[in-house]
């Protein structure tokens, strides 16, 4: 890039990474440079798998997206292709009527204490512009660990953040359902898959309505 | 009566107070009176403060086994019936809780040796305080000096007394502190007599110092042990004085018979150290035992026959000459035997004791329980002979394991050629005897009779005889219907069941460099099955190990913190300690570590340095102040988009501060949430050249920080975050830990060390 044209003028000069020289067990230490990979997957492609879950009311599928982590524990954010995207995020409200789920607090290694949830129990009120309200589910089955309460305060951060970032709940589900769970969870194929029929079939009624 | 005075009858003191019970409270503190003393024109100052300073020490009474509950306020007013009080002082430890000791620093030296006759015995709390003069090898020489007074038995009256029996004295040393006119313990002359005739009237027995020797007594030539021991013997039947003046016993010069008035009858029952030793000898009791019941201290197992003599014992037909009766001594079934004790000592050498390298042993032996039932036995049968002169909580021997201690360990030491040290190789020693079984089950009954009303199931055990079984807590009467009082003789003695030599426990302590991405820290297990082949404990462990044990399963590994297994280790690399249970050797030449170092190193991925043998109490290095320490760590982080100058700018921090943490994800299934706060002393980011989106930076963290979460913000759980901070997402490939900053084990390069010895032994060679 620019660093190899214009040499008596860097801007990085007194940036550029020098590494000390080490020997240990009688041969040289690679410097840690070496360990630069330009196709590193991303945190989410290193821990997690993507699973999606499919929410139907009022006839409307919504669909959110489960990042399964490797030790079970999950994420519950929005699927990208969750209408609210489209309609624009105006506030996330964890008061889901009789219970705060912000209010919910874990003690000790066990999380103790944590409200447990079922799949189709309602995490979050999510409200478009638009005014529509979503009822965020948790999607799995499991034991409410941690809530994302910063949503309340920004709840743009659900259009802007990285992937995961906007994750609503952290549920740790029991490991005797784990594999029930994953079953009945949409895989991130069966979620393209999915996309690409919603999207056909989107294009499909709007070629019908003109 | 002031309050103090109240709190201490309200310790249940067990002692009388004869002046208070005389003469109403104590009066008031010395000094006060005393102070113009000080002034007079007699007063050397010059003399005088060196004598001061010289004997603060000497004026001191240590007093140990306090209870929790004894103050200074109550020592004060206890000990001023000795003598005016300078200081009384209970050290603290460090978490502010009072120690079990305290001293008693006394304006008059001569106040010393009086307050140590007087307080002889005394029970606070119901705790026995040992009372001993601070300076406790130097008193006797002063004494000898300074107290030239003839008559041992009115040497000790009181400190005042002392003045006056010196007279002319002027030279002494302490005379003028001494010598003075404002004695308010000095009462007058008719007191004084009145003290020295009940002195002689009133006979009262010491049971922890049971031994007089009436021949000592009188002559000035016998030993100061025996003599300070004649002497606290006159201060306790003085503390005795009231009680026996109230019950009006009959008052007879009892030379040296001790007396103690029975609880039942108020009939006085001697006993004497001659009848002691006949009873134990009609019921078989070896010499030894004998001893125990005599209460006899260290030294005095060595030459028994001596030790009888100077307790005034005489066997009266010559025992020792004659074919010990076949007979086994029923309250330590031969324990003390001289066949038992080469037994031990061939069992013991039968064993490779060789395999060790250690000079120090100690001697653990599991006696059967039938030993304390025996032992309790006697006690019942020494009551029901003397009566209440026997103590009904506190044994009338020297117990066995006390014993063991003060006999067999200096002989099975001295046999085996090894100090005795308790660090040192233990060799446990388990025992049996053939009446155990029955006698223990007798027991089990015993006890279901003796507490009925316990239904809970109590295993029979040691502590539990030792704490539950004591004539104070159970009846003759009971223990009888189920084990015979005394305890009957038995043909067998003691056997050895098994022997087992435990090695002392040794810590080996390095330094160790990681620098394999695929290592873990210890054996990874997940589901059972191990998911790396090697881990960093293992490949120390192997090296290291065969040199000090023969089983690698017990040797504990710990490290002051730990890395993630695709995380390196550089620089000076991680302190790390071994614990080595059952070492055969407790050394580490610098060769040896050499060549461990260097077969770790050979595995390419692990390095280990500094390696040496440490003290235990240096483990705690590694484990205190955890959070404490500074890490140092090298990141490759990457970035989406190439790094601008502004970036690098903003990730340019010399300035600590505060991040908060939640607990990240990857552990949060075994680790409770939390949110944590860390500091960051530092960051310092460069660029690779050539690759504009890669960032290496430096950083300076609080132990405990989770470096990867640090670098991404983990879906904004650690705030801020390096990702927050440039407000752009970055990631980490690779993290390096290259310092820690704790300067433990000490540095030690072997390498070099080895290479001096070397060429030292190459010198020599040549020369």
């Amino acid at each position: 890039m620019s660093s190899l044209t214009i040499t008596h003028e860097d801007p990085f000069e007194q940036y550029y990474f020098k590494e000390e020289e080490q020997q240990i067990c009688g041969r040289p230490v690679s410097p840690i440079t070496k360990n630069y990979d330009e196709n590193y997957p991303s945190v989410v492609d290193r821990f997690f798998t993507r699973y999606y879950y499919l929410k139907t009311s009022g006839g409307k599928q919504a669909p959110f997206q489960v990042l399964y982590h490797s030790n079970r524990i999950c994420l519950i954010c929005l699927a990208p292709s969750h209408p609210a995207f489209a309609e624009g995020i105006a506030s996330v409200n964890f008061d889901v009527g009789n219970v705060d789920r912000s209010q919910n607090v874990v003690k000790g290694k066990a999380k103790r204490g944590g409200m447990v949830l079922q799949a189709d129990s309602t995490l979050a009120l999510l409200t478009t512009e638009k005014g529509n309200v979503y009822k965020i589910p948790s999607c799995i089955r499991g034991k409410l660990v941690e809530v994302h309460t910063e949503l309340i305060a920004q709840p743009k951060l659900l259009e802007q953040a990285e992937e995961g970032a906007g994750y609503f709940a952290i549920l740790l589900p029991k490991i005797e359902n784990c594999d029930d769970i994953k079953a009945s969870l949409m895989t991130h194929a069966d979620y393209e898959k999915y996309v690409q029929e919603t999207s056909n079939i989107a294009v499909d009624e709007a070629a019908v309505a003109t | 009566m002031n309050p103090v005075m109240a709190a201490i009858q309200a310790a249940q003191m067990q002692m009388c107070m004869p002046y208070m019970m005389n003469y109403g409270p104590v009066p008031i503190p010395f000094p006060m009176q005393m102070a113009p003393q000080f002034n007079s024109s007699t007063y050397d100052e010059e003399e005088d403060y060196s004598a001061k300073e010289d004997d603060e020490e000497q004026r001191t009474l240590f007093c140990g086994n306090l209870d929790e509950h004894v103050t200074d306020d109550i020592l004060y007013e206890i000990f001023l019936q000795a003598g005016p009080i300078e200081s009384v002082r209970i050290p603290k430890d460090g978490g502010g809780r009072q120690r079990n000791f305290g001293f008693v620093t006394y304006f008059h030296l001569s106040a010393v040796p009086f307050a140590l006759d007087l307080f002889q015995g005394l029970e606070l709390f119901q705790k026995k305080v040992t009372i001993k003069a601070q300076a406790a090898d130097r008193p006797q020489q002063r004494q000898s000096n300074d107290f030239s007074v003839p008559s041992v038995s009115s040497r000790m009256r009181n400190p005042f007394a002392n003045d006056v029996a010196k007279g002319d004295h002027g030279a002494a040393r302490h005379a003028r502190h001494t010598l003075h006119d404002a004695k308010p313990y000095d009462r007058s002359p008719k007191h004084m007599n009145n003290d020295a005739r009940r002195r002689s009237d009133s006979a009262v027995l010491d049971r922890n110092r049971p031994r007089t020797n009436p021949f000592l007594q009188n002559s000035s030539g016998g030993n100061r042990r025996s003599e300070q021991r004649n002497n606290h013997h006159h201060g306790q039947r003085k503390l005795y004085l009231r009680r026996q003046l109230t019950d009006s016993v009959e008052q007879q010069p009892t030379n040296s018979t001790f007396c103690l008035h029975g609880k039942e009858g108020r009939r006085t029952i001697s006993m004497q150290n001659q009848d002691l030793v006949e009873y134990l000898e009609s019921c078989g009791i070896c010499q030894v035992c004998q001893l125990r019941y005599l209460k006899a201290r260290g030294t005095e197992y060595r030459d028994m026959s001596k030790t009888f003599q100077r307790l005034n014992v005489e066997h009266s037909d010559e025992q020792p000459l004659k074919k010990p009766r076949l007979g086994v001594c029923p309250t330590c079934l031969g324990l003390f035997s001289e066949d038992f004790q080469r037994q031990l000592v061939e069992g013991i050498l039968a064993k490779d004791i060789s395999k060790y390298d250690s000079d120090g042993i100690v001697l653990a032996l599991c006696l059967p329980m039938t030993l304390q039932l025996r032992q309790l036995s006697m006690w019942f049968a020494l009551r029901r002979k003397f009566g209440c002169v026997i103590d009904d909580t506190n044994a009338p021997d020297v117990p066995i394991k006390e014993a063991v201690k003060l006999i067999l360990n200096p002989i099975i030491c001295a046999q085996l050629k090894k100090k005795n040290d308790p660090n040192g190789l233990m060799i446990n020693v388990d025992l049996r005897h053939s009446v155990e079984a029955g006698e223990v089950e007798k027991l089990a009954k015993l006890h279901k009779a003796a507490f009925p009303g316990k239904q809970k199931r109590i295993e029979i055990s040691r502590g539990l005889l030792e704490k539950q079984y004591q004539p104070a807590r159970i009846k003759a009467d009971l223990f009888e219907e189920y084990l015979p009082i005394p305890p009957t003789a038995v043909d067998e003695q003691l056997q050895l069941k098994s022997i087992v030599l435990t090695g002392p426990l040794v810590c080996v302590a390095g330094r160790y460099r990681k620098l394999s991405r695929e290592l873990s820290h210890t054996p990874w297990v997940l589901h059972g099955q191990r998911m790396m082949e090697d881990s960093i404990e293992e490949l120390i462990i192997h090296s290291v190990a065969p040199h000090f044990s023969e089983s690698q399963e017990k040797i504990i590994f710990m490290s002051s913190g730990r890395e993630d297994v695709d995380v390196r280790c550089l620089g000076k690399g991680r302190p790390f300690a071994l614990e080595i249970p059952d070492a055969m050797c407790s050394t580490l030449s610098r060769q040896l570590a050499l060549q461990m170092e260097q077969a770790v190193d050979r595995s390419g991925k692990v390095s280990v340095r500094n390696l040496q043998v440490v003290p235990r109490e240096e483990l705690l290095h590694i484990k205190t102040g955890e959070e404490q320490k500074r890490k140092f760590y090298r990141a490759l982080c990457t970035m989406k988009e190439p790094v601008t100058v502004d970036i690098l700018q903003k990730l340019q921090i010399s300035e600590s501060f505060v991040i908060q943490q939640k607990t990240p994800i990857r552990v949060l299934h075994r680790r409770p949430l939390l949110t944590r706060p860390r500091t960051i002393y530092s960051l310092k980011a460069r660029v690779q050249r050539g690759q504009p989106n890669v960032l290496i930076i430096d950083l300076v963290t609080q132990a405990g920080m989770y470096i990867k979460e640090l670098v991404h913000g983990e879906f904004g759980r650690t705030t801020p975050s390096l990702a927050s901070i440039i407000g752009k997402p970055i990631d980490i490939q690779a993290l390096d830990v290259v310092g820690i900053d704790l300067d433990w084990p000490a540095e030690v390069d072997n390498a070099i060390a080895v290479e001096g010895e070397a060429i030292v032994e190459s010198t020599v060679n040549s020369k």
